[in-house]
């Protein structure tokens, strides 16, 4: 379903775990919190769908990439939240995808604007 | 594993609960009020369900879930409409029962190899073969590892102990068994000795047999077993439903050359032996077939006059299992193909209920999609819909089978092969599962694709249009599947319909061809006398005389005769010449129907004697050899004839060895030797007083209802020889109807088929076109309001009607047309394409199928237009 809002960006396929993986490096975080911080660290550029977030969430959870535990909320004791955190395996994998993507994205830039790498 | 779903399916619930609650708080944050805050979370989360699902997806077994659901979904569907349910059970149960019984018999029949060791490596030797050429073929091939003959089936009658019986019997070569690879159930097979000439008498006995008349006595072997007096020596039990060479026999002799169905002096002439054998490892069926060619020219280089020696078709190896099954295959394939026409046209049924459904249901569907419902969800739900219906019907289909299969080994008419072994296995059950799945699948893609494919608009849309359409002559018939669905279904039932037809007219035909003879009121019987106390031709002629003569004073007789065969009874063919011609060999001159009948048997039997004198009982063996010609064999040797140059007083010789010229006595009118007179068009008849025979047919000429008499005619028999067994006691009309049996059986069933194939379109038709009135109501009110006229209404939708079927008929008559050969060997004096016919069932149809659509015809005359117009 293509978004008809203007300068927002739909993600690429495959970037959300990254970005999922990446937002986890700086410590637990809910689906919440994930979505929230992809959006507020892009200016809402990226628009996350929780219809693709929670279903990546499970995903990488099976994968073993993260765990998952519910958890009082730092700010209000009262409220519980399923904190995901990044595993070792999750590490691994999260400097694997960087490295692939930084390739990509050299290579991309390298047909997009050739003058400029000159 | 289900609770730990259900936990986390609870888990994935509150976590986005957790989620929405922290986006109400942060609404809340920025100033909203708490619902606003709480609507404002939900809009940005968007579809809760989706995600849930889209979640449980990356978990696994979202598939299996999505089964459970559309599977509880689809029979709360099907329970609220118990009509459309049971209709669609109903005809499914009848397709897939009827395919399931005649598959089991066409899996056990055709399919399924013969239970002997390593049975592609038995063949068949064609044609039949004179005992001499079995024992050349024997002596000469290197092909086989064995090769063995049987005669045909004959009747024997056991005496001694309890009540005498007549039994089924087979004459065998002695390594029959070794070749089949069968070991028997007790004691041993037959020994070379006891095959030859004068060897001793000895039989095996079937297990079913030994059960019943013996106890399952553990040491039946050497014990006696008397049959018409002779005594044999049981060496032997055969495992049950052994069915080598002919099904249901109980006793099995060896000496097949000494079948005695024919006289003895004729045997070593006959060919009435059938060959059979093993390959050896190695060689092919092309390579056996090369070897019995040579050793037949051989064969007939050796003895050019042999009867045997220039077959019709040269000698050929075939698998013996196509030898055993070649009556009945044809018969069950046309079955087959029946019962897969009534289950094509039962899913065309079902699919068009489906569509009807689905059209009626089309807001709902429109309404899911619009809810985010993918497409494939839409398919998957009415297929589990369709298949449940599938598999009810298949299960109730199922109990149709078992309940059909206890029927099938009662239907001797078919004489099946192998009928025995017809029983539910995994096989059937297996076949029966996946015709219901298929089944399901087939009727049921159709409509679910279209249904999920809701046209938004479409369902929304004004009727002016379509009224537009139809008034402007444009006319849409309701849904075009459901239009292609009914002219499938009439065009498969006009093919049935067509060949029942077909064979119907047969039996009309068969039934109503003059036979040549008075088959009404005549009792027949057979009589064997035992060889041992009627040891001469004289004794034999003394005791037949003596019985014509007793049961001719039994009141209520008109006349009685004896004879070799009676017309239905089967009949022997022998060599005929004119005498006075130089003489031919044996192979090359006329073979006639040879028939050896005792006085009176003209006059018993109502056949004109058109010329001469009966026999008389001064024609016995001392007096000149006389003959009795029909008209056939009088105009095939003097073509002239009635005129020209008399037959009577001419000579023929008859017969092969060394005959005596026969004086021709008397003509008689032509005789049906069999209901399709598929015999030879000439015969001779010879007297029983100079040719008698241990053996014979007694038919009784009755003024009454022949089985009356039975009795008596029993007594007369016993008073005259106690031990004398009758068997094979029938009125002529019953041996026609046995020969009427396998064509009126499947007639029958056939018929049965065409007239479910039948229902099941008119219900087709009428579905269609009650439909397409309810789709026009508004149309035809404004027609209404405009001053149409109601006949003129009728003719509208009557002619929809009449185009369907039509159409049906049309592509019907072309498939009929092409698949009606396959009758071809089961159909007499109708051709596979009999225009009348066709024309005939085509109009019948189309006449019925105006009928199925007057009711609804009749509905759209009556609306009236102002309720018409207020419709919806």
């Amino acid at each position: 379903m293509p978004k008809e809002s203007s300068g927002r960006i739909e993600l690429l396929q495959g970037t959300l775990d990254m970005l999922i993986l990446r937002t986890l490096l700086f410590g637990p975080a809910h689906g919440h919190q994930i979505a929230k911080h992809i959006q507020r660290t892009t200016d809402d550029l990226l628009q996350v769908e929780h219809g693709s977030l929670y279903p990546a969430l499970h995903r990488l959870e099976r994968k073993g990439w993260l765990a998952a535990k519910w958890e009082p909320a730092s700010k209000d004791q009262k409220r519980e939240y399923k904190y995901y955190r990044l595993t070792a395996a999750g590490k691994k994998q999260l400097a694997a995808e960087e490295s692939k993507w930084k390739q990509m994205a050299s290579a991309i830039a390298r047909v997009m604007w050739p003058a400029e790498e000159g | 594993m289900f609770w730990r779903r259900k936990s986390r399916d609870h888990d994935l619930d509150r976590e986005l609960r957790s989620h929405l609650e922290a986006e109400a708080a942060e609404q809340r944050a920025d100033g909203l009020s708490e619902e606003d805050a709480r609507y404002a979370a939900r809009r940005t989360f968007g579809n809760t369900t989706l995600v849930e699902e889209n979640v449980r997806e990356v978990w696994g077994w979202r598939w299996l879930e999505q089964l459970a659901l559309d599977l509880r979904y689809a029979l709360r569907t099907i329970r609220k409409s118990p009509g459309f349910a049971l209709t669609a059970v109903l005809s499914l149960a009848l397709g897939i029962g009827a395919n399931t019984a005649i598959f089991s018999v066409v899996h056990v029949v055709l399919l399924k190899p013969l239970e002997y060791r390593d049975p592609d490596r038995l063949v068949n030797f064609s044609g039949g073969a004179t005992p001499v050429r079995f024992m050349e073929m024997k002596a000469s091939a290197r092909s086989f590892t064995g090769i063995g003959a049987f005669s045909g089936q004959e009747n024997v009658t056991i005496t001694g102990g309890a009540q005498p019986e007549v039994l089924k019997a087979a004459r065998v070569s002695a390594g029959f068994l070794s070749i089949l690879g069968v070991e028997p159930l007790f004691g041993r097979g037959f020994l070379p000795e006891e095959d030859s000439p004068g060897g001793p008498a000895v039989a095996m006995i079937g297990a079913e047999l030994w059960q019943r008349r013996f106890n399952g006595d553990s040491r039946i072997v050497g014990k006696t077993l008397t049959l018409g007096d002779a005594p044999y020596t049981i060496v032997g039990v055969l495992p049950a439903r052994f069915q080598f060479p002919f099904p249901d026999l109980d006793v099995w002799l060896t000496q097949p050359s000494e079948w005695p169905a024919v006289p003895p002096k004729s045997r070593p002439l006959s060919p009435f032996l059938s060959i059979f054998g093993r390959l050896k490892p190695g060689v092919s069926l092309e390579q056996a077939s090369a070897e019995a060619a040579v050793i037949q020219r051989h064969y007939k280089m050796a003895h050019p006059a042999m009867l045997d020696a220039k077959p019709k078709s040269p000698v050929r190896v075939k698998p013996l299992k196509e030898a055993l099954v070649a009556n009945i295959r044809s018969v069950l394939w046309m079955l087959f193909g029946a019962v897969g026409f009534v289950l094509l046209i039962a899913c065309a049924n079902v699919a068009s209920l489906l569509l009807a459904r689905a059209n009626a249901r089309s807001r709902e569907f429109a309404i899911r999609s619009a809810l985010g419902a993918a497409r494939s969800r839409l398919v998957g739900q009415l297929l589990a819909e369709s298949v449940l219906l599938s598999f009810a019907g298949g299960v109730l289909g199922l109990l149709l089978a078992v309940w059909a299969l206890r029927a099938i080994p009662n239907l001797t008419a078919f004489d099946l092969p192998r009928a025995g072994e017809v029983h539910l296995d995994w096989m059937v059950l297996g076949f029966a599962a996946v015709l219901s799945f298929v089944t399901g699948i087939l009727f049921g893609l159709a409509p679910s694709l279209d249904a999920s494919r809701p046209d938004l608009m479409g369902v929304l849309r004004l009727r002016s249009e379509s009224v537009n359409e139809g008034l402007s002559g444009r006319v849409r018939i309701g849904f075009t599947a459901r239009n292609m669905l009914v002219v499938g279904q009439v065009s498969l039932s006009i093919v049935l319909l067509i060949g029942v037809a077909l064979l119907i007219e047969s039996v009309i035909h068969l039934r109503g061809d003059d036979p040549g003879f008075n088959p009404a009121n005549l009792l027949t019987m057979r009589l064997s006398l035992p060889q041992s106390r009627y040891d001469t031709d004289q004794k034999e002629d003394a005791f037949f005389q003596e019985l014509i003569q007793r049961v001719e004073s039994t009141p209520g007789v008109r006349g009685a005769t004896v004879a070799m065969t009676l017309p239905m009874t089967g009949f022997a063919g022998t060599p005929v010449q004119d005498a006075s011609k130089p003489p031919l060999r044996l192979n090359e001159r006329l073979i006639a129907t040879a028939l050896v009948v005792a006085p009176g048997y003209f006059k018993t039997l109502d056949i004109p004697l058109q010329r001469g004198r009966d026999f008389s009982e001064r024609d016995i063996e001392s007096a000149q050899r006389v003959a009795i010609i029909d008209e056939g064999l009088a105009r095939r040797f003097w073509p002239a004839y009635p005129r020209g140059l008399d037959p009577i007083g001419q000579r023929l010789l008859v017969g092969g060895v060394n005959p005596k010229p026969a004086e021709i006595v008397g003509i008689v009118g032509n005789v049906h030797q069999n209901l399709e007179n598929s015999g030879w068009p000439q015969s001779v008849y010879v007297s029983f007083w100079q040719d008698p025979l241990p053996s014979a047919m007694l038919a009784i000429r009755t003024g009454g209802n022949p089985t009356r008499i039975t009795t008596l005619v029993r007594e007369q028999v016993q008073a005259l020889d106690r031990n004398e067994p009758i068997s094979d006691v029938k009125t002529m009309d019953d041996r026609i109807e046995a020969q009427l049996g396998q064509r009126r059986l499947l007639a029958v069933l056939l018929g049965l088929f065409a007239g479910v194939a039948l229902l099941l379109a008119l219900v087709g038709i009428y579905g269609v076109i009650a439909y397409s009135v309810e789709q026009r109501t508004y149309e035809m009110g404004i027609r209404r309001a405009l001053g149409a006229r109601e006949s003129e209404i009728l003719w509208l939708i009557l002619g929809q009607g009449f185009r369907l079927a039509l159409t049906g008929a049309a592509i019907g008559v072309i498939g009929a047309f092409a698949l009606t050969r396959v009758m071809r060997t089961l159909l007499f004096h109708v051709d596979t394409t009999d225009p009348l016919t066709f024309a005939g069932v085509a109009t019948l149809f189309i006449l019925v199928a105006l009928a199925a659509s007057y009711v609804p015809a009749r509905r759209a005359v009556r609306i009236d237009p102002m309720v018409a117009l207020r419709y919806e």
